[in-house]
């Protein structure tokens, strides 16, 4: 055949010069183009899996980390340390404002926000609920917040008796804007703590569970009702881009009071996220198996077509190493080839539909209670596409080195009188 | 020349052993496929039925029956009476259990701290095998009967009241007039909901007892526990034709985010079979290509001794299907072996709240359903097929006379 002749004519040079060894293997490699590209497409499948998998995952965790954050919780919070545990109105952030200020000299710091937060009765007329009251900082909460553009009705904060409600809270109080309502709890001290003001604005987030019991009144009133000299229950942080959650400069906090990550604040979306990864490196992982095998039978079958050729090969001087080495850099080649396509395909397809983004199919509440767009634009990962390449890089070679291991074993004579 | 299906299938047995090492190992990444795609799907099973039984038991049951107006305003106002002796009009045999309550929004406070939940009225004997609080673990004691006047909360609301079992909590909730309600109850018992959101969200106590509190003999809903999710859609049409001022609603609509779960974890199991399958699909028609490819000599004798075309495709179809049944049947027996080992369940705990956030358990136990086995096994027979329809055609596209001139 003229393409063994080929190989066996530059033997000598070969033996000395890795590069033609290179050149040698890829020519081997498109001896049998459909054999190369079935075997390839796998590796570029498990690449273009893993790039897509990946970069629309990273898309949509951007949004839901930014969505769930921006709502309410902020990048981080300053608490004290008992709070996490025992969220009662005693566990407070004293000094809160001398806090708050030095947090917000932070470069890494975009804005800051006190609030007070305590458990009371809520009434309107007749009705009474339970909810959450929030003392707010109603300019830091417009910076901090996605609840004040949230408004429905009304206005957001600006009067000093004026209350913000939840739209599901107002639906269940019967109340509407300039109703008068009061607030009935336990201040610090254990004595009553008492608030009545009128409803400035209704908010509605879209999720029932957060509004059910959200109400909202500025931070002086709360502290005065409530029994708290400069005291806060949260410092809300909102930091220069999600990395920068850790670079916030916290010494000098003292043993009282913790800062709180995201992370800390809503474990669950953090674990969602690591759940997700750990979900698809287990269907990467199948696939990387299958494809190894897949490879594994290539060249088994390789090895097996192309005995008598090898057996020329070691005929003519060429050491049993060499051919190995050869048969190793045919599998980087069929590598390199797999992997170039894979990333190709997917990065195209990938920054395509980062033009339009996917919309998700809508069912209610479902979207919204995840923190997740009606529309998601996938973010190439470009760490999904090293170490996918890395991994295919190394599993390919592998998966061939066994079954070319047998050219060690093989005698020249037996192998050119073998009549496949 | 007639070829009986016999000869063919031991001609294309004996094929199979003449490379053994090449089909062993295409033998092997079906295995791996098949065992794999069974237990992944077992997983997601297992991930979607609990999730619509945590949905069921979390005081929805499969069918709900309340007043139109109580969604949106969620008190003691938008209640309805039923009749003494009342039942809800479906087969005895489809029918688990079932129950009314009341639930309506109240404050508790203890001595130092103030918490806003649902405070619900039960029927403790029905609620055994109707929702959680069946199986739920208790410190303390359960209610008795209807008419018990103590009051049971969850486990983390307890710490956060800063109380104790046996102490007293005050309850403010809205009475049938309108006007508020303010009464003490003793905490008899506490349950532990491991964590969940549901320790916060309720307090029960007995359901004539929260009625004599709020004046009424009224209940808020009818809870209707079926023995199987098939029979919902029936079970809803009958009530509603039952009680027609009545909104009947079931799990589906009652928990729209389980539902949705549900239907993506469907269309899920799909979607990761795909994707293995295509992955094993390449190595398949790649390793049949080169079987027949290497026989090109082979086929053309055959040819030339009179075998058809025909018979020569049914050989190789024969072949392929011979090595994926055994794969399958390894698969199979793989998958169902390692969802037995992973029978105690996978510990998720390390990602409790975001477990707890995608609606799963903290022990994921794999589910093995007949139907997805054979799914499983239909769809990668038809794979097995559409690969080798390839090779087949190519085994019979070479002339006789061209396949016995060439070289190999």
């Amino acid at each position: 055949m003229p393409t063994d002749a080929v190989s066996v004519g530059h033997l000598s040079e070969a033996r000395k010069s890795p590069p033609l060894l290179a050149a040698i293997a890829w020519r081997n490699l498109w001896r049998n183009t459909r054999r190369t590209w079935l075997t390839s497409g796998g590796v570029a499948f498990a690449v273009f899996l893993v790039v897509i998998a990946r970069s629309f995952q990273d898309g949509s965790f951007d949004v839901m980390i930014d969505n769930a954050t921006g709502m309410l919780t902020g990048h981080a919070q300053i608490q004290n340390v008992a709070f996490a545990d025992d969220p009662s109105l005693r566990n407070t952030v004293a000094d809160a404002s001398r806090i708050a200020r030095r947090i917000a000299g932070d470069p890494n710091v975009a804005a800051v926000a006190q609030r007070g937060l305590a458990f009371a009765l809520v009434s309107v007329g007749e009705r009474s609920f339970g909810a959450q009251v929030m003392g707010v900082e109603p300019d830091a909460e417009r910076v901090i917040s996605t609840l004040p553009a949230l408004v429905r009705e009304g206005t957001y904060l600006e009067k000093a008796d004026d209350v913000v409600i939840g739209a599901a809270l107002a639906r269940n109080l019967g109340a509407h804007v300039g109703d008068e309502i009061v607030v009935l709890g336990t201040a610090k001290d254990g004595s009553i703590a008492a608030f009545a003001g009128d409803i400035a604005g209704i908010i509605d987030t879209g999720i029932a569970e957060v509004e059910r019991g959200l109400l909202q009144i500025p931070l002086p009133q709360f502290q005065a009702a409530f029994g708290l000299g400069d005291e806060a229950h949260a410092i809300v942080v909102r930091v220069h881009g999600l990395d920068a959650v850790d670079a916030v400069n916290t010494d000098g906090l003292g043993d009282e009071l913790d800062y709180l990550p995201w992370q800390r604040l809503m474990p669950e979306i953090d674990q969602t996220v690591e759940l997700k990864r750990v979900g698809t490196r287990v269907i990467f992982g199948l696939v990387t198996l299958l494809v190894t095998f897949s490879v594994f039978n290539t060249f088994i079958m390789l090895v097996y077509e192309r005995v008598r050729e090898f057996g020329m090969l070691l005929a003519v001087g060429m050491r049993p190493r060499a051919i190995v080495a050869m048969l190793e850099l045919e599998a980087v080649w069929l590598a390199v080839v797999g992997v170039g396509l894979g990333l190709l395909v997917s990065t195209a397809l990938v920054l395509a539909v980062a033009q339009v983004g996917i919309p998700l199919p809508d069912v209610g509440e479902v979207l919204r209670q995840y923190h997740l767009p009606d529309r998601i634009f996938p973010s190439l990962s470009t760490s999904a596409m090293v170490e996918g390449a890395v991994l295919m890089c190394i599993a390919v070679p592998l998966a061939g080195l066994l079954p070319a291991l047998r050219i060690v074993r093989l005698a020249p004579v037996t192998a050119l009188r073998s009549d496949a | 020349m007639k070829m009986p299906l016999i000869l063919l299938l031991q001609l294309g047995w004996r094929n199979l052993w003449r490379q053994r090492r090449r089909n062993f190992m295409l033998l092997a990444a079906i295995l791996v496929a098949v065992g794999g795609v069974v237990l992944i799907n077992s997983l997601i099973r297992g991930f979607q039925y609990d999730m619509m039984e945590d949905a069921v038991e979390n005081l929805t049951g499969h069918v709900k029956v309340l007043a139109p107006g109580y969604r949106d305003d969620p008190s003691i106002v938008q209640g309805f009476e039923l009749a003494d002796g009342w039942q809800p009009s479906v087969p005895t045999a489809e029918l688990e259990g079932w129950t009314r309550r009341v639930r309506v929004p109240a404050v508790v406070m203890s001595e130092r701290e103030t918490r806003g939940l649902n405070l619900v009225g039960i029927d403790p004997a029905d609620e055994r095998d109707l929702s959680f609080l069946g199986t739920v673990a208790m410190s303390g004691e359960r209610l008795r009967d209807a008419d018990d006047s103590h009051i049971v909360l969850g486990r983390e609301l307890l710490t956060q009241l800063d109380t104790k079992v046996g102490r007293r909590v005050v309850v403010i909730t809205q009475g049938a007039d309108g006007l508020n309600r303010e009464a003490g109850f003793r905490v008899i018992g506490a349950f532990d909901a491991e964590g969940t959101a549901l320790e916060k969200a309720f307090a029960f106590t007995g359901r004539t007892a929260l009625q004599r509190l709020l004046d009424t003999d009224a209940v808020t809903e009818i809870s209707v526990r079926l023995t199987d999710d098939a029979h919902s859609a029936e079970a809803s049409a009958e009530l509603a034709r039952e009680l027609p001022s009545l909104q009947v609603m079931d799990w589906r609509q009652l928990e729209p985010l389980a539902a949705a779960m549900f239907e993506y974890s469907d269309a899920a199991i799909f979607v990761w079979f795909l994707i293995v399958m295509i992955a094993l699909a390449f190595g398949l028609v790649n390793t049949l290509i080169t079987a027949v490819m290497e026989r090109v000599r082979e086929f053309g004798m055959l040819r030339a001794i009179g075998m058809r075309p025909g018979q020569i495709v049914l050989q190789v179809l024969v072949e392929s299907t011979l090595v994926m049944l055994l794969g399958l049947g390894g698969g199979v027996v793989l998958g169902m072996g390692l969802v037995a080992y992973f029978a105690d369940g996978i510990d998720l705990s390390a990602w409790a709240q975001g477990v707890e956030m995608a609606g799963l358990r903290s022990v994921l136990v794999p589910r093995l359903m007949a139907e997805d086995v054979v799914l499983v096994t239909t769809l990668s027979l038809v794979l097995g097929l559409l690969g080798s329809a390839y090779p087949a055609w190519r085994a019979v596209s070479v002339k006789p006379l061209d396949a016995l001139r060439r070289g190999t």
